[in-house]
């Protein structure tokens, strides 16, 4: 007996319909001009609804990427039509009326695949644009590039929905109001975007290895979006850029350890205590890649000194042969590039692993009266480590109390508790 | 046993996460699989962009009822159950719930 695409439903790519709803929400985008954003997300969502139907009903096609596309286009072309505002198009709208309706996908898709990649690089470059706040980049980059929904993203961000749909707002009001086209920046200004735009994928990835969001699920697929759109912007045409290099190899070197440091109860484990075994060979591996084509270029980014920094630990077989000197010169550089409080911090406790507690903790009390990581638990937890190392128990237990004060989240929390308990 | 037809009808325009439309088509594919589990006969979409409604020889219409959203049909499928209460009970289980609306039909034995 005939099933329909039962079987074949298992077969689709996880996350497909995510990756493909930004792939063609970028195309049609550039289509009918960044104004028209809306049109193309409304577009797009009627297309998914028709391959649910089609699909579940129907057969999966062979090539369903391809499906959708050519989908999404048509359903394009009969939107314009009925509301005739051809004339008044914008983008590269003529290659609307290029596009033949009746011709097979299958000879388009070296065009396509340029013309998708393309696509996705004007989405970036607009999501990611420096007039738009910190907030307003993430949240269009998921919603626009990453095809999340407004509940996911605020589930995502722990934030409410409404939050999220002012700053979609904002940042749409801010793109008309400023103009901002839906290009690629060319010339000087590529390099001034491309910062902003690596920025804001580095920010992605750190909300979700370091969110407070309980849902692993959720969080993987956040770095997994950081990683995929970083990937994009080694794209060739726009010339040579190491520190995507780099910013790929110190996601690489992160992703590594994903799982090594949350344990079965869903408990944060620190660098120290974590089984090394588990460290995702192959990610690391491909870090190490990233990060030799990195050093391709004459400037040392943070990001280099980062994923310097992440990939000693990575190819270091454990905690004790750490070579603590190294990652002291490599803060040290980076504390040159971009000088900040919580850098001192963690030169502080490598300093304490080099020259033993009592200069950490002499350093970590400095860093204390100057007040501007009062509100940053790493810091009397860090103290709390030290006096712990001196079996000055007390005062180790005040320290850990008072980084209790500081966190969110329920994993850091059990840590906390658990180092309260050696305390006693 | 008997068979009946799912008419699977109307668009929820509440949007819904293109992840979650993914889930929804595992979602149906389980249901199939685990729930009908061998009960399914056929079944197929119809295309939303060519329909007429013809009335009469003359009166033929392009632009019908059918292409109001909520009415229109999206698609069928064939199942075999003992009477209309199973058939009943095996499609309220059915995961196109959460979007279409489904009309349960009885298909007459012609013999």
């Amino acid at each position: 007996m005939p099933e329909p695409s039962t079987s074949g439903v298992q077969k689709l790519v996880d996350h497909l319909f995510r990756h493909e709803s930004g792939k063609m929400v970028a195309v049609l985008t550039r289509w009918f001009g960044i104004h028209r954003l809306g049109l193309a997300e409304d577009i797009v969502q009627d297309t998914l609804h028709q391959a649910l139907i089609d699909w579940s009903l129907g057969n999966i096609p062979e090539n369903p990427s391809g499906w959708l596309m050519v989908v999404a286009k048509r359903k394009a072309i009969n939107r314009v039509r009925r509301e005739k505002w051809m004339q008044d198009f914008d983008g590269t709208g003529g290659a609307l009326w290029r596009w033949n309706k009746s011709s097979a996908y299958q000879m388009e898709e070296v065009y396509l695949e340029d013309e998708i990649k393309d696509s996705q690089l004007r989405m970036i470059f607009t999501c990611c644009h420096p007039l738009l706040s910190t907030e307003s980049q993430i949240a269009l980059t998921l919603k626009t590039l990453c095809g999340f929904s407004i509940k996911e993203i605020a589930h995502t961000l722990l934030t409410t929905e409404s939050n999220i749909n002012k700053r979609l707002f904002r940042a749409k009001e801010k793109i008309r109001s400023q103009d901002i086209h839906f290009e690629v920046p060319a010339g000087k200004e590529l390099a001034c975007r491309m910062d902003s735009a690596l920025l804001a994928i580095y920010l992605l990835f750190n909300e979700g290895y370091y969110s407070s969001a309980s849902d692993l699920v959720i969080r993987r697929d956040l770095c997994l979006e950081a990683m995929r759109l970083a990937m994009l912007l080694t794209e060739n045409s726009l010339g040579n850029y190491p520190e995507v290099f780099a910013l790929l190899a110190l996601m690489c070197f992160h992703a590594a350890r994903f799982d090594a440091r949350i344990d079965s109860k869903g408990c944060l484990v620190i660098l120290e205590d974590q089984d090394r075994a588990q460290w995702d060979k192959g990610l690391i591996s491909t870090g190490l890649g990233f990060l030799k084509k990195s050093m391709l270029g004459s400037k040392l980014s943070e990001y280099h000194l980062e994923a310097a920094i992440a990939g000693e630990h990575c190819i270091t077989r454990s905690f004790e042969e750490t070579d603590w000197a190294k990652i002291y010169g490599y803060y040290c550089s980076l504390e040159k590039i971009k000088p900040s409080p919580v850098i001192r911090l963690n030169k502080a406790v490598i300093i304490g692993k080099i020259k033993g507690p009592l200069t950490a903790i002499q350093q970590l009390h400095e860093l204390e009266a100057d007040k501007s990581l009062s509100s940053y638990f790493h810091l009397p937890a860090s103290l709390g480590e030290f006096y712990l190392a001196l079996k000055r128990k007390e005062q180790a237990a005040k320290y850990f109390k008072a980084a209790k004060v500081l966190i969110w989240t329920k994993a850091e929390n059990e840590l906390l508790d658990r180092k309260i308990g050696l305390c006693m | 046993m008997n068979q009946f037809m799912i008419i699977v009808k109307g668009k929820d325009p509440i949007s819904v996460s293109p992840e979650e439309m993914q889930e929804r088509m595992n979602k149906f594919g389980a249901w199939v699989q685990n729930i009908l589990s061998g009960r399914y006969v056929s079944g197929g979409p119809l295309d939303e962009n060519e329909g007429r409604l013809l009335k009469s020889k003359k009166e033929i219409l392009t632009d019908g009822p059918f292409m109001d959203s909520k009415e229109m049909i999206a698609g069928h499928f064939i199942i075999n159950a003992t009477d209309i209460d199973e058939a009943t009970e095996l499609t309220k289980e059915c995961p196109l719930l959460d979007q279409f609306v489904l009309e349960v039909r009885k298909l007459k034995k012609m013999d």
